[in-house]
């Protein structure tokens, strides 16, 4: 599932500019495994614990059935990040392979700026949900659902920062890597 | 304008039936077009919720326990024991009890139009009846993610632990439970009967169906919209609430052909053993409870 | 609401963008024409994130990264190769093995086709297999994955329209041997026409027993997942979970090759791969909204009620429209966006919602490795170096027994339904 950095950290070689499109698109990514890494362990052992409590005592913990209402929105939302910036995601690319690679460039410069508008769309459409969900509260938790929705803001926001980053990085150089049909498919 | 009125239950529930008679009602009256959304297409109930106070849909028929998550004072209708009979229950719901919990409501973003039924709460066990407390006690059970049913169960000495009503029939085969418990319209319509055939009439906790508007809606709303949204939530509110009791009377009878036992309660001793539940309540919210056991009592 | 967004989704794809993302921007152009609440979008992104069900797809796939990161794959092709082996085209029918066994410890048959296609076929080509052949058996016998129990599709069809994942992964066995056997039959007649060379195990059992009894606790783990389903010891979400405490016991104690670095980095893919799947389940959870709230469902149903006479007829128009959409879009986008539809329509001639699982699932599964975009097909044609049409003229056979165990499942409910 590893492929090719869309932001390649060698690029910072070049230019400054560059150079700080790559630390920023690598810190983004960071950040994506390293929720990724807690929420994903997190479920595991509360579930595990969960499990085995209840084979041993005949009860568990009420919570473990409501831990993913929280952590696994996050799990998505950094896994997506993590994708994102590596440049995996499923599309389908006849177009794209029959063009020369100039128009390819072009094709990807505005199919990442409709994604940057979708996802402002989305962003700036949520505010009414966050707003109800601040009133919502997971019963045995006695989490506030806020916590849950607030990854989509990560997600999205995240995302739309990569397709910009992804954008600059087109403009500034002529190269365009070829689409790998295996990424982020999952079939 | 159109009107998304929405809720979780299909073709031949009460609450379905109702909302076909709530939608003509209100589009004769107020000229508006409604949109029924049956069978939870809108989501389920937290979710309904959260779209009626965001404005995606206008009305939702909700259930007690995920409204409770939002409104806690909701929740305190289900304390145990608390209405002897359904038209109790109703006649609290219809004065000022209901009252203070629209208010509650309000704060919270939501409109509460009015309470229909969802019925009271019985046990079903793989394997017994739990007439008594002490029958109860170790019992696995699970329960919806709801605070008060868990507390319920708690005091009582068994061990709740909330589970997705989508896993429920594979975890009770799977001995992960003893049992659960449910309006007797719920256990029928999903066949939970057939995995757990000793009902025990517990009746613990009372459930409505709070009817909701998202308040931003609400408040946009002319006067006299506002009126034919009310009087045809207690119009509809009548029929649903006799079909409910009609189900009630005649369930029993068709699952006992189905292969149930029933089993009688000693409510007292229940009512007795889950005392601490109304002390644990009562600090939070003392007003509500004692006017809640008060208008119970029917003083 | 639905024409637009309909035009704008495929319009969309046909430029390239990630599928949630054509989903997405089809949905948020229909509500934005229709003067509906945007807000929904962000409510239904969310909606299936809440479902416990849904859990057992991120635990699912960390376990089989997990078991597969090892020394384990290596074993596997080894006690395939020890089987089958000494046949003519061993090594194909090295690859329809090992997929039956790689099925038993992952839901994906993409995570089946790249991981068994960079062990055998550059071995494949070294004795002479066509590329095109070696591409077509890796990328038709990887499918298998996805109907030997777990199964993430499987799964998504289950949660999608309200069937026991218990009884799917139930069902699914039985077609998955058959597609095996079929396609081990299609290997066979290709290796004698084209005489292909037989590729014995050096050294043969005595050399590789160790091996053998070091696979077993791994090859065991189908066992452990039906076995703990159906016998109810737990639900499909708990063994999930404990199917992941197996497999870190299993390379972590048996195989000793579990390291920090491995598991963080199988933590991360895991993470990538249900952020891939989740977003095309999140962007049709927003699509459905619009379908649902314009009755798509009810009226396409009423249409086929009064188009086809039999319900023959409509189970035959159910698989070309699985097969020309399998064709184009990813299996769990295609389950996703036709579960809920194909459910009502199946009820209204009587039809299983189980057997209609198998269907859909064995029929999307073909499009995997059928152009213009197939999955399973690309990740083998990019490691054997073949072109399209090398690889399609070699998978006429897989496709013809393909398209014969549809058959049977489609017309059989007996295969399915127990
Ligand atoms: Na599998
Ligand atoms: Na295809």
């Amino acid at each position: 599932m590893s492929g090719p950095s869309v932001i390649n950290p060698g690029d910072g070689a070049q230019n400054p500019v560059a150079a700080g499109i790559a630390r920023i698109g690598a810190l983004i990514e960071f950040t994506g495994k390293l929720i990724a890494v807690a929420s994903l362990s997190a479920m595991f052992v509360a579930l595990l614990v969960n499990v085995a409590l209840r084979y041993a005592f005949g009860s568990g913990i009420a919570w473990a059935y409501e831990i993913h209402a929280i952590l696994l929105p996050w799990l998505v939302a950094a896994g997506l990040i993590v994708a994102a910036s590596r440049g995996t995601n499923i599309a389908i690319t006849i177009l794209p392979d029959l063009l020369p690679p100039p128009a390819r460039r072009l094709l990807r410069i505005a199919v990442e700026a409709i994604l940057i508008v979708i996802a402002v769309s989305i962003l700036l459409s949520s505010a009414p949900i966050l707003k109800a969900s601040q009133f919502q509260t997971l019963s045995a938790l006695g989490i506030k659902q806020i916590w849950g929705y607030s990854s989509l803001i990560y997600a999205f926001s995240g995302m739309a920062v990569i397709s910009a980053l992804d954008i600059l990085r087109l403009v500034m150089t002529d190269r365009v890597e070829a689409f790998d049909p295996g990424h982020g498919s999952l079939s | 304008d159109e009107v998304i009125f929405a809720h979780g239950s299909n073709p031949g529930n009460p609450r379905f039936v109702a909302a076909e008679k709530w939608a003509g009602l209100y589009a004769e009256c107020s000229g508006d077009t409604v949109n029924h959304a049956p069978s939870a297409t809108m989501g389920d109930d937290v979710e309904m919720l959260t779209s009626a106070s965001a404005g995606i849909i206008q009305i939702t028929a909700n259930s007690q326990g995920a409204m409770s998550q939002i409104v806690p004072e909701i929740g305190l209708l289900g304390l145990p024991f608390l209405f002897s009979d359904l038209s109790t229950a109703w006649s609290v719901l219809d004065g000022e009890v209901g009252k203070m919990l629209d208010a509650s409501a309000q704060e919270k973003g939501l409109k509460i139009l009015g309470f229909w039924d969802n019925g009271i709460r019985h046990v079903s066990h793989l394997s017994k009846g739990v007439p008594t407390p002490a029958d109860i006690k170790g019992m696995k059970i699970r329960t919806p993610p709801d605070d008060m049913t868990v507390a319920i169960f708690e005091a009582l000495g068994a061990a709740p632990a909330p589970l997705a009503f989508s896993e429920l029939p594979t975890a009770l085969q799977s001995g992960v439970f003893d049992g659960q418990e449910n309006p007797l319209t719920n256990i029928y319509s999903s066949k939970i009967h057939e995995i757990t055939p000793h009902i025990t009439l517990t009746a613990h906790k009372y459930e409505s169906t709070p009817v909701v508007a998202g308040m931003v809606w609400w408040s946009l709303l002319s006067p006299e919209k506002q009126e034919c949204a009310l009087q045809a939530t207690a119009e509809a509110g009548k029929l649903q609430r006799e079909l409910s009791l009609e189900q009630d009377e005649t369930l029993p009878a068709k699952m006992k052909e189905e292969g149930v036992t029933f089993h009688e309660a000693d409510r007292a001793a229940y009512a007795e053993a889950t005392q601490s539940v109304y002390d644990k309540y009562a600090g939070q919210f003392p007003e509500l409870v004692a006017a809640l056991q008060e208008a119970a009592a029917g003083k | 609401m639905t024409a637009p967004m309909i035009w704008i989704f495929f319009l969309l794809l046909a430029f390239s963008a990630p599928i949630a993302y054509a989903m997405l921007g089809g949905v948020a152009a229909a509500l934005w024409l229709d003067g509906k609440p945007m807000a929904v979008i962000a409510q239904r992104l969310y909606t299936p994130t809440q479902s416990f069900p849904m859990l057992a797809i991120p635990f699912f796939i960390l376990a089989g990264n997990l078991m597969m990161s090892g020394r384990f794959g290596q074993y596997l092709v080894n006690i395939a190769r020890l089987v089958v082996g000494n046949m003519k085209g061993g090594l194909g029918q090295v690859s329809i093995i090992g997929s039956v066994m790689f099925g038993g410890v992952s839901g994906s048959a993409v995570a089946d086709a790249s991981a068994l296609g960079n062990a055998l076929i550059p071995v494949q080509k070294q004795q002479g297999y066509p590329r095109g052949f070696a591409a077509a058996i890796n990328s038709a016998s990887s499918t298998v994955s996805v109907l030997i129990p777990p199964s993430i599709p499987l799964i998504l069809y289950g949660l999608v329209s309200n069937v026991s994942i218990v009884d799917l992964f139930v069902a699914g066995i039985l077609p998955g041997v058959l597609l095996g056997i079929g396609m081990f039959g299609a290997v066979w007649l290709v290796a004698h026409r084209r005489n292909l060379p037989r590729s014995p195990l050096e050294g043969g059992f005595a050399a590789f027993k160790g091996q053998i009894f070091a696979a077993i606790p791994a090859l065991l783990m189908p066992v452990f997942v039906i076995g703990t389903l159906r016998f109810g010891v737990a639900t499909p979400t708990e063994v999930s979970v404990m199917a992941v405490a197996y497999a870190f016991i299993v390379s972590g104690i048996i195989y000793r090759d579990l390291t920090a670095k491995g598991v963080w980095e199988a933590l991360v893919d895991t993470a990538m791969m249900t952020g891939a799947v989740m977003f095309i389940i999140m962007a049709s959870s927003t699509l459905q909204w619009v379908m649902t709230a314009e009755q798509v469902p009810q009226h396409l149903a009423a249409w086929v009620a009064n188009s086809f006479s039999s319900p023959v007829a409509v189970i035959v128009m159910l698989n070309v429209v699985m097969l020309i959409v399998g064709a184009f879009l990813d299996l769990p986008a295609a389950v996703l966006l036709l579960g809920p539809l194909f459910v009502t329509i199946g009820q209204s001639i009587g039809l299983d919602p189980v057997q209609l699982g198998l269907m859909m699932v064995v029929n999307l599964a073909i499009g995997l490795y059928t152009p213009p975009v197939g999955t399973t097909l690309f990740i083998s044609m990019g490691i054997s170096g073949a072109k399209l049409g090398e690889a399609v003229r070699a998978l006429l056979p897989f496709y013809l027994v393909a398209l014969i165990v549809l058959g049977l499942i489609s017309f059989v409910p007996a295969l399915t339904i127990y």
